[in-house]
């Protein structure tokens, strides 16, 4: 990097930090806010399904399923047992982090199409338990009345969580958090393993990588991340339902990540923050919304598999040599 | 008992059958042009559809809408082909299973938007046969779903092991870039590898919806159920597909009697699971 | 010492035999050339002895620990390292980054130190970056850094594949027909790597290879497979003169031919 882009680069970070502080003042209507705290809740539902899907080259189809794990999980300690959110929110990661190390232990010998039709059943059979186990979930009629996160002091300043900017703050702790994380994991050698498993599993293991233990690696933290995100969601709505967790919202979420661009780190934010922005334009599409999504995964797959920052991370790299050849 | 037992043999073997069809459609895509049609439950949908409308619209009767449906199904998957699935011919398989996943999201809520969510019938004006032997029933409609879908199936593998279309395909499927240097069409073999599927999945469809019903929606479980049986029985392989389709009938029917009706759908997925940990190393099959 | 030893190693496939009763020692230090007519199982043994594939009966050791039905990423931490006849790249990624996933086994930084991105952490990184950097001048493919794997040549991906492998730190490297598709410069070009590696770095190479000029020049032993059974082992002007040795190339009546 040349001395005369370092500062430029710096300024952007400064300007865009300013920005996304900024929103709740620019953007007070609560309508808007809302919209931008799912946002940062599907940007990291976004970025951890790319580290399995696009870092590991794994297909699964089953993120709602840990999505909804995660949501139930916090809502049901925190209202059965009294519990904090605080505290909660850690556990149901924990707890969705083990099902999913355990499932991907047994799921994850499988390949290609197998692992994805798999990974739907999982998602599938997520649903039903969550429609179907009453004394627990409360089936069909979801769990209402989810706390929000107590308030809690900090340097002696007593905080509250209630209001969407208040969220919207929280969140963006949450998403920073995450996106800090993913960047070191990414950067590491857990990374490059990873990245060895998505583009040559027999080259990986003939150089003395453990696949099975990179890909059960990727699966274990993307589904702990989306259990974290299920746990912010239900204290941030107070409400959840089954229908919110379906195999469709899987597919949302994969679009999300096919839009920005698999394998980056930007890239399942932008098409996170895009796609759930961009349907709020299409409200009166309604049923259609569907159609539009599987359409738009189809032209994506064709024509921009990269997804739109990695497109443009590829325009940017160089083909050939850099000097001369002798 | 037993002879509730030996009806829910009968039923699972029709059932198998009917299944044999779709997968085959299936099991056929994924060996010559190697993508993973998720879509491919639709194709059985719209086929269902297509005979549906025929009967109400055009009053034809069943065989001969089912015949319209294979032959229109057979028509569209083509187009199918051509447009989204030629472009991503020899990408990565995950390609091809997120946009047919895609594409199959589109189709099922497009009809949904459409036709909205009701169930309805086929009417095959068989169904009112019925005919009992050694104590078991069986109507007429079923006795005619299960030549049929006999019929189909031979017929089948009869077109990929004499004709010349057939052989070709058989090639591809083997070395693609062989088959080629051979001089064979290989994009006219694409688009007939398609059409067959999407045939077969038509007449099933138009079977089913004569047997229970007809409605957006019934793509989704089948299309995973498909993914089982080309598991089990190999993908490209005819005849492993042929039996692994006939056990998953009679698993989904001899559960689906004896242990529970609400869960059938899940029993063939159990016994995927169930072979899995008992048979480590991967089950038969694979190219 | 000895690096690798099979004994009485056999492969079956249902009833195909790749590989029979087949016993052959890699000493320390040199360069052994695996030869013999297509099919003859040569690739068979690298898979066996690699952890790819499981032997029938027999066994494997590695500077005389067992590794007979290991898993490969096992052996390969233990120092073996192999290449594969067809090209295998990791498409997606730069020059450089391939390399660099070849470290991963010397890559030991705690998670907490990953998270933290601390003094561990930096450090390590650091030596890798100036290892890698002579990685690719050793190899030829500094020029190509920043290209992607899949787009550069297919000489220079061959030569990648090699870099790769020698990023593990091997013991013992076994090259699959390194020089399939290479044009004679760059097949001389190979030929000095493979030299300096053994010379410089001190590694063990097993070789397979079709190319005799290549081999002859550069082995210190070879030993002949056909239809999966060990023909020969010995120095290459013993094994040239050898009557099994012609007859499984050239077939009878090539006795009186001398190897050029």
């Amino acid at each position: 990097m040349t001395v005369k882009r370092k500062p430029y680069i710096l300024l952007c970070i400064i300007a865009v930090l300013a920005a996304l502080l900024g929103i709740p003042r620019l953007f007070s209507m609560d309508y808007y806010l809302h919209i931008f705290v799912m946002s940062e809740i599907y940007a990291v539902l976004a970025l951890s399904l790319s580290l399995l899907v696009g870092f590991t080259g794994q297909v699964s189809m089953g993120h709602a399923a840990f999505y909804g794990m995660g949501a139930y999980a916090s809502a049901i300690l925190s209202l059965r047992l009294g519990l904090s959110f605080w505290v909660t929110f850690w556990m149901a990661g924990l707890l969705v982090g083990t099902v999913a190390y355990l499932i991907g232990r047994l799921v994850l010998r499988l390949r290609g199409h197998v692992l994805a039709i798999t990974t739907a059943f999982f998602c599938v059979l997520v649903t039903v338990v969550m429609n179907n186990w009453i004394p627990v979930t409360n089936g069909p009629m979801g769990i209402t009345g989810v706390p929000s996160p107590s308030p809690f002091s900090l340097f002696g300043v007593h905080a509250v969580i209630e209001t969407r900017a208040q969220y919207y703050y929280l969140g963006l702790l949450f998403v920073a958090c995450v996106v800090y994380f993913l960047w070191r994991i990414e950067s590491s050698r857990i990374g490059d393993a990873m990245i060895a498993v998505r583009e040559n599993e027999e080259l990986a293991k003939s150089i003395g990588i453990d696949t099975m233990k990179s890909k059960v690696l990727a699966f274990t933290i993307s589904g702990a991340l989306a259990g974290l995100a299920g746990a912010f969601y239900a204290h941030y709505i107070h409400f959840i339902s089954p229908v919110t967790f379906t195999i469709n919202e899987s597919i949302n979420i994969l679009v999300m990540v096919i839009f920005g661009g698999m394998s980056t780190l930007f890239g399942p934010i932008l098409g996170a923050v895009c796609l759930t922005i961009l349907p709020e334009f299409l409200r009166m599409a309604g049923e259609l919304r569907l159609v539009i999504y599987g359409i738009a995964l189809i032209v994506f797959i064709i024509w921009m598999p990269m997804g739109i920052w990695g497109t443009i991370q590829r325009i940017l790299l160089p083909k050939g040599p850099e000097k001369t050849q002798g | 008992m037993t002879t509730i037992f030996f009806q829910q043999i009968l039923n699972g073997v029709i059932q198998g059958c009917i299944y044999a069809l779709i997968a085959l459609g299936l099991s056929l895509v994924f060996g010559i042009l190697e993508i993973a049609n998720f879509a491919h439950g639709e194709f059985y949908m719209i086929g269902a559809f297509m005979a549906l409308f025929s009967i109400t619209f055009l009053g034809v009767p069943f065989f001969i809408a089912m015949i319209i449906a294979m032959i229109g199904m057979a028509f569209v998957a083509t187009v199918i082909e051509r447009v989204v699935f030629r472009p991503i011919v020899g990408k990565p398989l995950i390609n091809s299973m997120l946009l047919s996943f895609g594409l199959s999201t589109a189709l099922a809520n497009l009809a949904l938007y459409f036709f909205k969510a009701d169930p309805r019938k086929i009417t095959s004006g068989l169904a009112s046969y019925r005919f009992s032997f050694l104590g078991l029933y069986i109507t007429g409609e079923r006795i005619a779903i299960l030549v049929l879908s006999v019929f189909l199936v031979l017929l089948l593998a009869w077109f990929i092991q004499y004709t010349r279309t057939g052989k070709a395909m058989r090639a591809v499927a083997q070395d693609r870039t062989a088959a080629q240097l051979a001089g064979i069409n290989i994009r006219r073999i694409y688009s007939v590898t398609f059409a067959i599927s999407g045939a077969l999945a038509a007449a099933a469809g138009t079977m089913v919806g004569a047997m229970f019903f007809v409605n957006p929606e019934m793509g989704f479980t089948v299309v995973l159920k498909s993914f089982v049986i080309v598991t089990l029985g190999g993908f490209g392989k005819i005849k492993g597909v042929i039996f692994a389709a006939i056990l998953i009938g009679l698993v989904e029917s001899l559960g689906g009697g004896f242990i529970s009706y609400a869960y059938k759908d899940a029993y063939p997925f159990l016994l995927l699971i169930l072979l899995f940990i008992l048979k480590p190393e991967g089950l038969a099959g694979g190219k | 010492m000895s690096m690798l030893r099979s004994e009485n190693v056999s492969m079956y496939f249902g009833g195909l035999k790749a590989v029979e009763n087949v016993s052959l020692e890699v000493r320390e230090g040199e360069i052994l050339s695996l030869i013999g007519p297509n099919g003859a199982g040569k690739t068979t043994f690298f898979n066996l002895a690699s952890g790819f594939l499981t032997p029938t009966k027999g066994h494997v050791y590695f500077s005389d620990k067992e590794v007979t039905g290991l898993p490969p990423h096992v052996i390969a931490s233990m120092g073996l390292v192999r290449t594969f006849q067809k090209t295998n790249i990791f498409a997606e990624v730069s020059v450089e980054e391939s390399v660099r996933i070849g470290f991963n086994l010397h890559r030991r930084a705690s998670l907490g130190s990953i998270l933290t991105g601390g003094r561990a952490t930096r450090d390590e990184d650091g030596r890798i970056a100036g290892v890698l950097e002579e990685l690719l001048a050793f190899t030829g493919l500094a020029d190509w850094r920043k290209a992607l794997v899949k787009n550069i040549p297919y000489g220079k991906q061959r030569m990648l594949s090699i870099a790769i492998a020698l990023a593990t730190g091997p013991k013992l490297l076994m090259l699959d027909e390194p020089a399939t598709g290479l044009n004679p410069v760059e097949t001389k070009e190979l030929i000095d790597i493979i030299l300096r590696i053994r010379g410089d770095r001190g590694i063990t190479i097993l070789l397979i290879e079709h190319n005799m000029r290549l081999v002859v020049s550069i082995s210190d032993r070879m030993a002949v497979l056909s239809y999966g059974e060990k023909l020969a082992e010995g120095k290459p002007d013993e094994i040239s003169r050898n009557p099994a040795v012609i007859e499984a190339y050239l077939g009878k009546g090539f006795q009186n031919v001398s190897q050029g």
